[in-house]
Formats: C-alpha cells, sequence, structure tokens
C-alpha cells in the first residue's frame, strides 16, 4: 500500500515537473525528440544532424535519430514509433512533402508537436516549419546567371518536383529569370537529386540542345552530376552550371575554376541549431513562428577566394 | 492421398512444429531482447499490445503482397513487379478520388478501390500471360512488367504525387475499429487466413503445391497447369493492389515513387517464413511469421535507436539465418 502511495506521488511529482516550468527544479527525465529525417547518405544531412546533437546535448534533450533513405513507408512507420514511445517532440524532414499528412495528424491527436526542418510538409499542421529561405537561393542563382550570361541564352533545370524545398528553388529562380525576356528555360528534367541519374538526363540534355547556356542543378548532386555530364561532352567552356547546397565537393570544383561557377549555400549547421532552439522554445511554453526561414547565401570562385561574389 | 492415420498425424503435428517452433521463438525472442534493452534506455513499453497492433498495422502493406507471393513462390514463380504495382493502385485509386473532388467522397473512394484492384488482376494476369503461353522465365516477365509499371506511375503522374485527398482516404490504413485495431490489420488478417484456406482446403490450392513440387508430374496427373499458374499471378497481382490501396491511405496521397525495392522485402518475409524458393513447400502460417519476425526487428531497432544502416545488415543477417536454419532442417530430416 505504502509502495503504491509513493508511486503515486512520484508520478504526480513527475507530471508537474514535466510540464512544469522552473528550472532547477528536481531533476526530471529529459526530454526526447524523435527526428525522422530524410537521409544520412547526403552531407547536407550530416552536417544538419551534427548541429542538431550539438544543440539538443546542450538543452539537455535526448536526440533519437532515424532515417528514411527516400522511402516514405519507412518514414511513417518511424514516426508511429515515436508516437508510440511518446516522445515529447518530433523533428520530420520529409522524403515526399505529401505523404505525411495522416501521420502528423496522429502525433497531434497524441499532443505531441511535430516540427519539419529542411523540408516542409504539404498539408500537414506543423508547429513551425525551419528551413532555408530556399526562394531567395533560387533568386540570387537567377539574377547571378543573367549577370554572367548578359541576360540571354537557353537554361535548363535538374528538377526534383516532389520535393517542396525544391519547388520554392525553383519558383524564386523562374520568378527571377522571367524578368530576363531574352533568356529562356528549354527543359525541365527529373534527376531525382542524385548525381547519376542527374547525369544521365543531363547527357540526354546536351543532345536535345546543343545551344544550351546553362544549368541550374536543384542540389549540388544534381549540379555536380550535370558538371560530369558537361565535362565527358567537352562542353565545360560553353554552359555555365548552377547549383545549391555548396557541399564541400561542390565548393572544390567551382574554386579550381570548373564549369560548375556558382551555388546558392545553405547552412544546413543553423538550421539544425535552429530547429532544436525553436523546439526548446516551444516545451517552455512560448509562442513559436509557423515560419522560420534561415539564411542562404551565394558562392563562386572569387568569394572562395576571400572576395565578394 | 491415404486417409491420415494416427501416425501420419503425429509427423504432421511434429512437421508443424519442426517448421514453426524455431521461428515463434525468434519472435519472442526478439521482443524479449528488444523490451530489455528498451528497458535499459529508461525505454519501456515494447512488448505490449499497442506496440502489437502498431507492427501488425505497419506490415499489413507487406503482408497483404505476401500472401500473394507465397503462392506465387510455391508455383516454384517469382513476381518482381509487385513493388511498381503497389504504386501503380494507389496512384489509380488517389486519381479518382482527386477528380471527385471532394463530392461524393466515399462513392469516389470505392470506385477508385474497384479500379485498382481491377489493374492489379488485369497487370497480373498480363504477368502469368507472359509466363504461361509465351514461356517467358518468371523473373524476366515481371522484371520487365516492374520497369514498365513504375513508367506508367510516373507518366500518370508527371512523377509527382498526387494529393491532398480528403481525411476519409486515410480511413483503410488509420481509421481504429473497436477503438483501436486499425482497420487494414483486420483486412491483413482476413486475407491471411483467406489466403490459408484457400492453399489448404481446396483444389486449387492442392494444383498449386503439386505444380510446385513437380509441374510435369502435376500435368500428368490432370492438373490445368497453365491456369492454375495463370490465375496465382491474378491472385497476386489482385492483393498487390490492395496493399497499394492500404499504403496510400497510410500516406494520404498516391504516390508513383512508393514501393520501391518492396518486391525484395516481401520474397524476405515468404523466404524466411520457410517457403522454398524452388518451389513446392511453403505455407500462409509460415509467411505470417516470417513477416512479422521481419516487422518486429525493423520496429524494435527503430524503437532502441539503432539507425538505418544498422537496420539494413540485421535484416541481411536474418534473413541468410532463416534461410540456414531452414538448409539445416530440410538435411537433417532427410537423414
Amino acid at each position: 500500500m505504502k509502495a503504491i502511495q509513493v508511486g503515486i506521488v512520484l508520478c504526480l511529482a513527475g507530471v508537474l515537473c514535466g510540464c512544469g516550468a522552473k528550472p532547477g527544479a528536481v531533476p526530471v527525465k529529459p526530454k526526447v525528440i524523435g527526428a525522422a529525417l530524410l537521409t544520412q547518405t547526403h552531407v547536407f544531412y550530416q552536417d544538419m544532424v551534427s548541429a542538431m546533437e550539438d544543440e539538443a546535448k546542450k538543452q539537455g534533450f535526448k536526440l533519437r535519430l532515424q532515417y528514411a533513405e527516400f522511402d516514405s513507408q519507412k518514414q511513417i512507420n518511424q514516426v508511429e514509433t515515436f508516437i508510440a514511445q511518446g516522445v515529447d517532440a518530433i523533428i520530420v524532414a520529409p522524403n515526399d512533402s505529401s505523404g505525411m499528412t495522416p501521420v502528423i495528424a496522429a502525433a497531434r491527436a497524441k499532443n505531441i508537436p511535430v516540427f519539419t526542418a529542411d523540408i516542409a510538409a504539404h498539408g500537414a499542421q506543423v508547429v513551425s516549419h525551419i528551413a532555408s529561405d530556399n526562394e531567395k537561393g533560387g533568386v540570387l542563382l537567377a539574377e547571378y546567371l543573367a549577370k554572367r550570361l548578359n541576360g540571354k541564352g537557353k537554361v535548363a533545370i535538374i528538377d526534383h518536383p516532389t520535393v517542396a524545398s525544391v519547388q520554392e528553388r525553383t519558383k524564386g529562380f523562374l520568378q527571377t529569370l522571367a524578368k530576363y525576356p531574352d533568356m529562356q528555360i528549354v527543359q525541365k528534367v527529373p534527376g531525382e537529386g542524385q548525381r547519376d541519374k542527374a547525369m544521365r538526363v543531363t547527357q540526354d540534355l546536351l543532345q536535345a540542345h546543343p545551344d544550351l547556356a546553362a544549368i541550374f542543378g536543384i542540389n549540388d548532386d544534381s549540379a555536380l552530376g550535370a558538371l560530369a555530364a558537361v565535362e565527358s561532352a567537352g562542353l565545360q567552356d560553353k554552359i555555365v552550371i548552377v547549383g545549391f547546397d555548396g557541399t564541400p565537393e561542390a565548393e572544390t570544383e567551382i574554386a579550381a575554376g570548373k564549369a560548375l561557377k556558382a551555388d546558392a549555400v545553405q547552412y544546413p549547421k543553423k538550421i539544425g541549431q535552429k530547429t532544436i532552439e525553436v523546439i526548446a522554445a516551444c516545451l517552455r511554453g512560448e509562442k513559436v513562428p509557423p515560419v522560420v526561414p534561415v539564411e542562404v547565401g551565394l558562392i563562386d570562385q572569387a568569394s572562395l577566394k576571400g572576395g565578394k561574389p | 492421398m491415404s486417409a491420415p492415420s494416427d501416425s501420419t498425424h503425429a509427423a504432421q503435428i511434429k512437421r508443424t512444429l519442426l517448421t514453426f517452433g524455431p521461428l515463434v521463438l525468434a519472435l519472442i525472442l526478439e521482443i524479449v531482447i528488444f523490451e530489455m534493452i528498451g528497458r535499459r534506455q529508461d525505454n519501456p513499453g515494447f512488448a505490449s499490445l499497442n506496440t502489437l497492433i502498431l507492427v501488425l498495422n505497419q506490415s499489413a502493406v507487406y503482408g497483404v503482397m505476401a500472401v500473394g507471393m507465397t503462392f506465387v513462390i510455391i508455383t516454384g514463380g517469382i513476381d518482381l513487379s509487385v513493388g511498381s504495382l503497389v504504386a501503380c493502385a494507389g496512384v489509380l485509386c488517389a486519381m479518382f478520388v482527386h477528380w471527385g473532388g471532394g463530392e461524393q467522397v466515399w462513392a469516389w473512394i470505392i470506385i477508385g478501390w474497384i479500379a485498382a484492384v481491377g489493374l492489379g488482376m488485369v497487370a497480373g494476369s498480363v504477368a502469368g500471360l507472359l509466363i504461361t503461353w509465351f514461356s517467358i522465365p518468371p523473373f524476366i516477365a515481371t522484371l520487365a512488367l516492374m520497369s514498365s509499371l513504375r513508367g506508367l506511375g510516373n507518366l500518370a503522374t508527371d512523377g509527382k504525387p498526387i494529393s491532398p485527398l480528403p481525411e476519409a482516404y486515410n480511413w483503410l490504413g488509420r481509421h481504429p475499429l473497436w477503438g483501436q485495431v486499425p482497420v487494414s490489420v483486420v483486412l491483413l488478417l482476413l486475407i491471411l487466413a483467406g489466403g490459408a484456406l484457400l492453399l489448404n482446403h481446396t483444389q486449387f490450392g492442392r494444383h498449386v503445391r503439386a505444380i510446385g513440387g513437380n509441374e510435369e508430374s502435376a500435368r500428368l496427373s490432370g492438373v490445368n497447369v497453365m491456369r492454375v499458374k495463370w490465375l496465382v499471378y491474378v491472385l497476386c497481382g489482385m492483393l498487390t493492389a490492395v496493399a497499394g490501396l492500404i499504403l496510400s491511405s497510410r500516406l494520404g496521397s498516391g504516390s508513383p515513387k512508393v514501393g520501391l525495392g518492396d518486391e525484395l522485402a516481401v520474397i524476405a518475409a515468404v523466404v524466411v517464413g520457410g517457403t522454398s524458393l524452388s518451389g513446392g513447400r511453403g505455407s500462409i502460417g509460415g509467411t505470417f511469421v516470417g513477416l512479422l519476425v521481419v516487422s518486429v526487428l525493423n520496429s524494435g531497432l527503430t524503437w532502441i535507436g539503432v539507425e538505418t544502416f544498422g537496420q539494413q545488415v540485421t535484416l541481411g543477417v536474418v534473413i541468410l539465418a532463416a534461410v540456414l536454419l531452414d538448409q539445416l532442417k530440410t538435411r537433417g530430416s532427410a537423414f
């Protein structure tokens, strides 16, 4: 009987501390955050995750990581497992922006706040979406191309249209390019954000449009795949490639003066850190904005050597 | 077949124990290990009814496909097109519901179900015809279908998932009956029971086994081999479409990209369940346990925080272990 009473008291204490705001009270169970992210194979995600881990440690959170590896079914299973475990918050970077609506609703039904990082979820109500200002990145690249090509030339996009962040990039890119009547988009080809596929579709593209002036790869794997195809076709002096992400490999190519001339850079570490900060604020009971944009920049050979782009 | 005597009954029980015993043991072991590791991490609750229902819900898609695949594999065939067909079925149903535009949602959902199952039967029928009439090896015929169906799904949708869909669309994959059992779980159990009945207690089922055991002698003893094999692929296509409907409902979208590599996951579950890839031997019960072994493994590894790469390695080890165990058993019984 006594044991039960003690148990009840302990439980109550746990509940009180769980939603209580008093810092320095009895040590409580650390908050657990489940993260179901897109992939472990992109450098971008590796950077984002390392920053998440650092910030989680600072905040005293326990971070559980899972990766979809391009399988939507696996990803919803992972989120369901987090829900069953009763984690305190869930981070999702959807493999398919449209395929997370029901499972996010299921989390909400259990009062678990859901956050999206890097990639948004369509039609799902999340507490906050933390991501690069992708549209701005597209704008910066289009302006760069227009300047470099003197507002003239045919442009192709190595696309991955199922991903929301990519849709924002191409939106900013297309809107800005539309201001230059002599620059036209000749084709958008799907590279699925993967290097080998991007290389293959670029080879086809070069066959179809021998007078192509520029290629926009929606991420660095797409841009580097395009670069490989352009170089093997011997067209590196005729075509300008721009990419997105600023991975070390892309930076090396840009600095070496290859056909890949510029990159919109995201700061994945900032996204990772910001995500955990926003969650911490939310769990403290503060109001957080529904969209948290993280700044982007532009790099080219000059900026990598210390100058301005 | 001779009338069962007491001794054959005993032999049958022994055989059943030999078949399922180690697998069930492995399953229990998995659950216990994950619960123990979970508790160490201050993360208990894996061994619970809720988690069991969760695992069943997560295995519904593979499970429904695995029933059809078991029939195919028992005839000595294989169907590699299921992963692509799963995507096509979901896309087709989502298209109908999307066209409906939110009016009379349920009518459109039911039309979508019927159309998707019809598509599955047509696809299975094509596979069956290629394999029977044109004598194309199942591996090649269904490999070709896998590619064409994947392309068709992408063509029909321009590579983009179909969404948003009304909330009623989530019913099949998520709606809890009697408070907590999702519709998909009930459907999975019904299809498993139906599959077991069909395989063990009908002439069709006996013919399926006979063909897998020895196609020539089945033909000589009057089995319409072509028809039975064709029907097996139609059945597999139909069940795959049902699986596609469940998956699409669970995702709340019709995506042409889902199901990549599902054929291998399903074949893995069937093989772990003791169905022989060379045909003739296998059971729906075995497939169910095999499915659970694989699903519990995946959920459990997620539960204790093993990341995806580690899961892939572990799954490979478990498949190998299951097949080795199976080989030891057959070698043992040969003595």
